[in-house]
């Protein structure tokens, strides 16, 4: 592994503006032009510094510190959320590598990092966009990952 | 010798336009003497396939672009399950350009985004651009090149990706932002080959881990007429990743760059072109297609694209300079 800290570390804050190189040289044009030109000289200016993700996410460092919403309920990773997700979500995409999807969910670790409110908002809510180009998931399948989502996500 | 410095040479050494002076004494012209009269047509569109080529649109005129990139054609998401790609869209782009000059165009439009998902989870991006038509090659060989320098900034409107790892964790407005400074060299060297080179420079605020934010490329685009009404237009990048951000996502995340490579059949037909195209990268936008380009054509990851233009004219004048 790169070592690395969650934190974002500015390293450049200096722009060399793409669009400067376009704008300085028509002489013909009137000055409402020069002040669009230099307009969007200026946008690109103030594109702000460069940044880096972190490698590694801050609660995977940290540990889990996440209190489960519904202790009184159980949703097991191993005998249910894994089957739902190779079914729905890791046949053809979410497989790493080169594959379509973000990450890859064929595995507890490469899930994991995914389980926040991410994965509520695009797999488990009423308007969800995954899986891709289908309906939301079924209800009563949403309704159990939830728990396990809210639950902490365990791997159990 | 290095691929660049070889195209470079060609580009230079070769002398003037033999097709354009053969039409000028064709019609016994006298200013192509004493005149530098400019190459036309050097390529028949402002995009050669997934790059620009060094044209420009006329002053006044307001074109209206729609870019559409489908699914894999073949491999593990194409066949005829998606039948073969068409039920898919990696990209679709609409935007306008106009013409302030002759020689200096702006545009505006919206991409939906092509993620990978691995290197980069952004997408909705809106762009303004700026291209700029600095010299022109005349058909006399004074001038022996054309040079066209095109830039933009794109910004993503997407949701902040609840995800620390992620380029679209944005902390501040700025890390949405990308540009692209582009130099496109350009020769006519007959009637029916042109060939440009791209010296690219791409710019992305925030990243993720180990990938880059200041990336250089060089891009190569051409066109071989081999009909009056058909020609094969073809273009490559070459991204300058570092062995160390390449090394990294292949061991950490099994995952490869490719280099983004569009392949098409220019059709003409009635005053219309129409372009048949193919390409292995997803995304539309030089901010995306040149740093993540995932998609491979040696396993059937590429692609079916198509562009559509409509041109208004916004002046009265009916008389226009070349």
């Amino acid at each position: 592994m790169y070592g690395s800290g969650p934190t974002l570390k500015p390293e450049l804050c200096i722009w060399p503006s793409s669009a400067l190189a376009t704008g300085f040289a028509e002489i013909e044009i009137s000055k409402l032009m020069y002040k669009i030109i230099f307009l969007l000289i200026g946008l690109n200016s103030f594109q702000g510094c460069i940044k880096t993700a972190p490698e590694i996410s801050g609660d995977q460092e940290e540990g889990n510190n996440c209190t489960p919403q519904f202790p009184d309920k159980q949703v097991s990773y191993e005998n249910y959320a894994k089957n739902i997700i190779n079914r729905y979500c890791t046949e053809s995409c979410h497989r790493g590598g080169n594959t379509p999807g973000t990450g890859n969910f064929t595995t507890y670790r490469g899930i994991k990092p995914y389980t926040g409110s991410t994965f509520y908002y695009r797999v488990i809510q009423d308007n969800a966009d995954m899986p891709q180009d289908n309906a939301p998931l079924p209800r009563n399948i949403r309704d159990s990952l939830n728990i396990w989502i809210k639950n902490c996500a365990p791997q159990n | 010798m290095r691929p660049g410095s070889f195209i470079l040479i060609i580009l230079t050494s070769a002398g003037p336009l033999t097709a354009q002076d053969d039409l000028s004494k064709l019609f016994n012209d006298s200013a192509a003497g004493s005149k530098q009269v400019p190459a036309v047509a050097t390529f028949k569109s402002t995009q050669i396939i997934n790059g620009q080529s060094n044209e420009t649109i006329h002053k006044h005129d307001l074109v209206f672009i729609v870019q559409h990139r489908f699914g894999d054609i073949a491999g593990t998401n194409g066949g005829i399950k998606n039948f073969f790609g068409l039920d898919n869209s990696s990209d679709i782009l609409i935007a306008f350009d106009y013409g302030i000059s002759d020689r200096l165009n702006m545009g505006t439009g919206r991409a939906k985004g092509a993620p990978n998902g691995t290197n980069t989870s952004i997408k909705q991006l809106y762009y303004l651009n700026l291209k700029y038509r600095l010299l022109r090659q005349t058909t006399n060989g004074r001038i022996p090149f054309s040079i066209t320098l095109f830039a933009n900034t794109a910004a993503s409107a997407m949701s902040k990706l609840d995800l620390a790892i992620s380029d679209a964790h944005f902390q501040d407005f700025s890390d949405r932002l990308s540009g692209v400074g582009q130099v496109i060299i350009a020769r006519k060297f007959t009637g029916a080959f042109s060939l440009a080179i791209l010296p690219t420079y791409v710019r992305r605020n925030y990243v993720q881990f180990m990938d880059m934010n200041n990336l250089f490329a060089l891009g190569v685009g051409g066109r071989f007429k081999f009909t009056q009404s058909m020609a094969l237009v073809i273009d490559y990048f070459l991204p300058f990743r570092s062995k160390e951000s390449k090394s990294y996502y292949s061991k950490e995340k099994d995952f490869s760059f490719y280099h983004p490579l569009g392949i098409g059949l220019e059709i003409e037909t009635g005053g219309h072109i129409f372009h048949l195209s193919f390409t292995n990268s997803t995304a539309v936008l030089e901010n995306q297609f040149i740093p993540s380009t995932s998609s491979n054509w040696a396993s059937g990851a590429f692609r079916w694209g198509f562009s559509i233009s409509r041109t208004f004219t916004l002046s009265k004048k009916t008389g226009r300079s070349i």
